[in-house]
């Protein structure tokens, strides 16, 4: 994977948090993914397919979630499943962006949401994952990106 | 060229039953079965037609085709540019004003990747095909194309695996070439280092995710790239080192930026992720090589030779563009001497503390002409057995006074904790303090000098420092005459005693 791969992945997720919650989330330091589980408890997943392969999902905590639907949705009744649409809304912005930037001769999936973290998620064996941490509102998620 | 003759056989049987297609259906896809080729049939609208062999149902399995759009079965397997085209060249196909053969080679689905995904829509295989397509007519009329289909996903894949096997084979010459002249020690000892510092990097990226001085980070980092850059150099690994000097370059010019943030990590994570994969692949060569190493490893006695050429040539090297002139002894020094397992070490000792010396201790030959004393300052090189023990001596005539002052604001406070020299002539000495707080373990020097070869030298020392404490090495610097600064290693040695 290429170093401007990557950049792109962050700006699009950060694009995301500043330009729906008005609030910039930060960058932490990234690291290679070993054997441990980067999951958190709502996990949007997007698989890429074409020219190149692999996959990238976005992890985040309830409570993460409940306070970014505050901010979106201006209110504090939210179910599980605005919980789920949410983390698939951040996956499927990345998932849009992904295609613009890519262009058609890439196939994106359509987000998967799992809900959970007592399994890592399983990305591509031969290939090197990424983990970028993202601090939002002193909240912490990941962005896992694995690409060809 | 098989495929194509039976590919250009099924034309011409389906172009003879095409005239009869109605009433000849069944019968024809009897014999397509038997043939292990798709087939199927498109009306104008693109759907399926209830008719079609056996191999093109399987190949959409577990979905149903009879009577679906034809563009729906890929939807999602191959890309959206495709489908588009792929729906254009169709629409010519049941046009009359649009040549047949003209049009062929606007085929989208000539040669494409199926991509076929899992429950959750993540990629997990790919079957590459081919489709051909001819027009059906009755009675005059371009009532159907059928399509054919061929699975050649073990051909593309054995052409791909070829292409990459003869990428892989070409660096792994290469890489062998470079390795092929280090002896296996060596090279084991190169890949712990290696090893040892990218996990460092690795482990320094994920543990200090709480902090905001990534400068400080940065400043790590920089230390272990230099300590894989050195011991790649002083190998004479050129692909290693190539990699690991660009690694080390980034690393300094990020360093050397006012704000750091998370985002300038990235160019470190993904070299890091080169290079781990670098040294998974050399050890996997290494594996293979054992017995061939062995086989061709020079004799110790040219090795040796090869050694004092390499002093030789670093003294040349550093002192070409200065006016340093340097004599270099070694009569006392014995190569075949040296236990096997101490080579690299004393190799790497030797390097580096020749690039000190000759960077911070030696003067110009005007300058010590000046101070009246031979205008070629000497390096003179010793080993010996002692007491059970391996004794290598490096002895020079320079002066260390610059040295000092570089490092004046340190020297204090680190002393504090070093305690009182062991002699009184060691206290005498005006270097003394220096030369003990380069070789104590936990003192870090290089932030302490300027330069970037000073610095580099004294990560050097640093790795030199590691190395001769993993092998439980002692150093002691001595003054032996108010004009010479000898340093004195000594290494474990025990000789087997015969029954």
């Amino acid at each position: 994977m290429k170093e401007t791969d990557l950049h792109f992945f962050i700006d699009s997720t950060l694009n995301y948090f500043d330009e729906v919650t008005d609030e910039k989330a930060v960058t932490g330091i990234p690291y290679i993914k070993s054997d441990e589980p980067v999951v958190l408890d709502y996990t949007g997943i997007i698989g890429i397919s074409g020219k190149r392969k692999g996959s990238i999902y976005i992890t985040a905590s309830a409570e993460m979630l409940k306070q970014m639907g505050k901010v979106i949705l201006h209110t504090d009744d939210l179910t599980d499943d605005d919980i789920k649409d949410l983390i698939g809304e951040i996956a499927n912005t990345i998932s849009g962006n992904v295609r613009t930037a890519y262009g058609s001769d890439f196939m994106i999936s359509v987000p998967v949401v799992v809900e959970g973290h007592a399994r890592d998620i399983s990305m591509p064996e031969d290939l090197q994952s990424f983990v970028i941490p993202i601090t939002w509102n002193n909240f912490q998620s990941f962005l896992v990106v694995c690409l060809e | 060229m098989i495929m194509d003759k039976a590919s250009d056989k099924i034309e011409i049987d389906t172009r003879n039953y095409s005239d009869n297609f109605g009433s000849s259906r069944h019968q024809l896809l009897q014999i397509l079965d038997a043939l292990d080729t798709g087939i199927f049939f498109l009306n104008p609208e693109l759907i399926l037609d209830a008719s079609h062999s056996k191999f093109f149902s399987d190949i959409f399995e577990p979905e149903t085709v009879t009577h679906r759009p034809f563009l729906e079965l890929l939807e999602n397997k191959v890309s959206e540019k495709t489908l588009e085209e792929a729906q254009e060249y169709l629409n010519f196909m049941f046009m009359e004003e649009h040549d047949e053969m003209t049009i062929a080679d606007l085929n989208p689905l000539k040669k494409i990747e199926l991509h076929l995904s899992d429950e959750n829509g993540m990629w997990k295989a790919s079957k590459h095909l081919s489709f051909k397509f001819k027009r059906i007519r009755e009675e005059g009329r371009i009532n159907y194309v059928m399509g054919m289909i061929s699975d050649i996903t073990s051909q593309v894949e054995q052409t791909k695996k070829l292409a990459d096997f003869e990428k892989w084979s070409k660096r792994q010459i290469q890489w062998l070439l470079s390795l092929l002249h280090i002896e296996l020690p060596l090279l084991k000892e190169f890949i712990t280092v290696i090893e040892y510092e990218l996990n460092h990097i690795d482990k320094l990226l994920k543990s200090t995710q709480s902090t905001t001085d990534h400068a400080a980070v940065f400043t790590k980092i920089a230390k272990s790239c230099y300590h894989i850059n050195s011991t790649a150099m002083i190998l004479d690994l050129d692909f290693f080192t190539k990699e690991s000097s660009d690694f080390k370059d980034e690393v300094d010019e990020i360093k050397s930026r006012e704000n750091i943030s998370g985002q300038d990590f990235i160019p470190v994570v993904i070299r890091l992720g080169k290079m781990q994969k670098m040294l998974n692949e050399i050890k996997d060569l290494l594996s293979h090589i054992k017995g061939l190493n062995n086989s061709i490893r020079t004799t110790r006695r040219f090795d040796g030779g090869l050694l004092i050429r390499l002093i030789e040539n670093i003294i040349k090297n550093l002192t070409d563009s200065t006016d340093k002139k340097i004599q270099l002894k070694y009569h006392k020094f014995n190569n075949m001497s040296i236990p096997f397992k101490y080579k690299q070490i004393v190799k790497e000792f030797l390097i580096v503390l020749t690039r000190f010396v000759i960077e911070f201790g030696i003067e110009s030959s005007e300058k010590r002409k000046s101070l009246n004393v031979n205008p070629f300052a000497t390096i003179e090189i010793e080993s010996k057995f002692e007491k059970k023990s391996f004794v290598l001596i490096f002895r020079h005539d320079g002066n260390i006074m610059r040295i000092e002052r570089l490092l004046q604001e340190s020297v204090s406070a680190e002393m504090e904790k070093l305690g009182p020299p062991e002699t009184v002539e060691e206290s005498m000495h005006p270097g003394i303090d220096v030369m003990r707080l380069f070789f104590t373990p936990d003192f870090s020097t290089s932030e302490n000098l300027g330069t970037t070869e000073g610095m580099e030298i004294m990560n050097d020392f640093d790795m030199v420092k590691k190395k001769l404490k993993m092998h439980g090495g002692r150093i002691k610097v001595t003054f032996t005459s108010e004009s010479f600064s000898e340093y004195t290693v000594t290494f474990p040695y025990f000789v087997k005693k015969d029954k």
